[in-house]
């Protein structure tokens, strides 16, 4: 066979196994090489060179489309054998990739996300496995290979790794930075409070005193006069000094002033390094990000994948038990 | 009017005398229309493959000694069916054409 009609059953094969299996694009082509070779033969047997005979018998095959080779299902013609490898791969990289930009833009939302995701997939990928799960599994390894790629790129851009023993995913730069900054603010009013807090307890102590002794007096305001250990008015001091057990009432009211503050210390220390975490990985060469990414992605890349396919199983399943129950109706009827 | 420019019609027609593949389908309609049908010869194989899915042929690979195994096409008994009902239809189309040429050139 010459180069031009090898080539052109090379080139017809591939394109209608991408389309619908190996085992067709091999059937047609088995019979198109029988076909040129009978061309071949009776123009060379009508007195044309061999190589004239190759060129007019690829000439006369003409340019067909791949796709009008791809046997029909029963499908409707927009999501025939074709057509349904497009759907399956956009329809994959939308469903696949939209979710981790979803649940991170709307982290309150998490659940009804990923609810409304697996319901859209199972009812989605089920339908297009109904006429194939076969024909819906090689479209969702080019997904998942191109989503790999188009995702971990997008997040080595508009991610950092945050990945730590408690925090197992990368997040957004927004978010980081938003954190950080928010975090930097608290954690400066925390410094505030723990130089109220020395005052307050030393007033504490003041006024324990007072309390073993009996004595009441007027409070030492000072500095105190703001934040969380504002005390009672002290436009009032009349008021003050006639409570009668005014002393105790001031002394659990440091109390509670000091244990709020060491709670605030408490999460202060460990805002502290998740934040230095957090500029670290703000501050990271763009290749060690990209190898973050690569990782995760590498990890969470299955999930939907297998979700998918599972579904386009399904789907088969159901529609092949729904087709053989139907026929035993109509036998039974008939 | 039902029929129109039909491939189908014509490789129907072409099996009426026995069984052929695909290259012999091309050659009988290229002989028996003198050369005025030609079939694209690579679109050919999805209409006979549409065909065999609908139950209006019966495919069958033959070998043949030294050369590519070829698969050989049976007009079925539905195929003879839609067979006669495209020539129903060819008939009605055909002469209703005649008058309108006809008459519409004396007119």
């Amino acid at each position: 066979m010459s180069d031009g009609i090898e080539t052109f059953l090379v080139k017809l094969e591939r394109d209608v196994r991408r389309l619908a299996g190996r085992h067709q694009a091999e059937q047609v082509v088995a019979e198109l090489r029988a076909h040129c070779d009978d061309s071949v033969a009776e123009l060379m047997a009508a007195g044309q060179s061999r190589e004239a005979a190759m060129a007019q018998t690829l000439a006369r095959l003409g340019q067909p489309s791949p796709r009008d080779f791809v046997p029909r299902d029963g499908a409707p013609s927009w999501l025939d054998r074709s057509r349904r490898s497009q759907w399956v791969f956009w329809l994959f990289l939308a469903w696949g990739v939209a979710p981790i930009w979803l649940i991170y833009g709307d982290a309150d939302r998490v659940v009804p996300i990923v609810v409304g995701l697996a319901v859209t997939g199972l009812g989605a990928f089920g339908l297009l496995g109904a006429y194939g799960a076969r024909f819906v599994a090689w479209p969702l390894v080019r997904a998942v290979i191109v989503w790999f790629a188009v995702n971990t790129f997008l997040m080595s851009v508009f991610w950092v790794d945050t990945r730590s023993g408690s925090g197992p995913f990368p997040q957004p730069r927004w978010v980081v930075e938003r954190s950080v900054s928010l975090k930097d603010v608290t954690l400066r009013e925390v410094k505030d409070i723990r130089s109220q807090q020395r005052e307050a307890q030393s007033l504490l102590e003041y006024y324990r005193g007072l309390r073993r002794t009996g004595i009441d007096t007027m409070p030492s305001y000072g500095k105190l006069d703001h934040g969380l250990f504002r005390l009672p008015s002290p436009d009032d001091p009349a008021s003050i000094r006639s409570t009668p057990d005014l002393s105790t009432a001031r002394v659990q009211w440091l109390e509670s002033g000091s244990n709020h503050v060491a709670r605030l210390a408490s999460w202060a220390d460990s805002s502290r390094e998740s934040i230095e975490r957090y500029k670290i990985a703000l501050d990271r060469p763009y290749a060690e990000t990209l190898k973050a990414m690569v990782q995760a992605n590498g990890t969470i890349v299955w999930l939907p994948f297998l979700f998918a396919l599972t579904s386009a199983l399904l789907g088969d399943m159901v529609w092949s038990v729904w087709l053989k129950l139907r026929w035993r109706w109509s036998r039974s009827s008939a | 009017m039902k029929f129109r420019s039909d491939m189908e019609a014509m490789v129907l027609a072409s099996l009426v005398d026995g069984p052929k593949h695909g290259y012999a389908i091309v050659k009988a309609v290229r002989t028996r229309s003198d050369d005025v049908f030609r079939l694209g010869e690579a679109q050919l194989y999805p209409v006979l493959h549409r065909m065999e899915e609908s139950g209006w042929v019966t495919g069958v690979w033959e070998p043949v000694e030294g050369k590519p195994a070829r698969k050989v096409y049976q007009l079925t008994d539905p195929g003879s069916k839609v067979l006669d009902q495209k020539r129903r239809e060819w008939q009605e189309f055909s002469e209703a054409v005649g008058k309108l040429m006809v008459t519409g050139g004396t007119a």
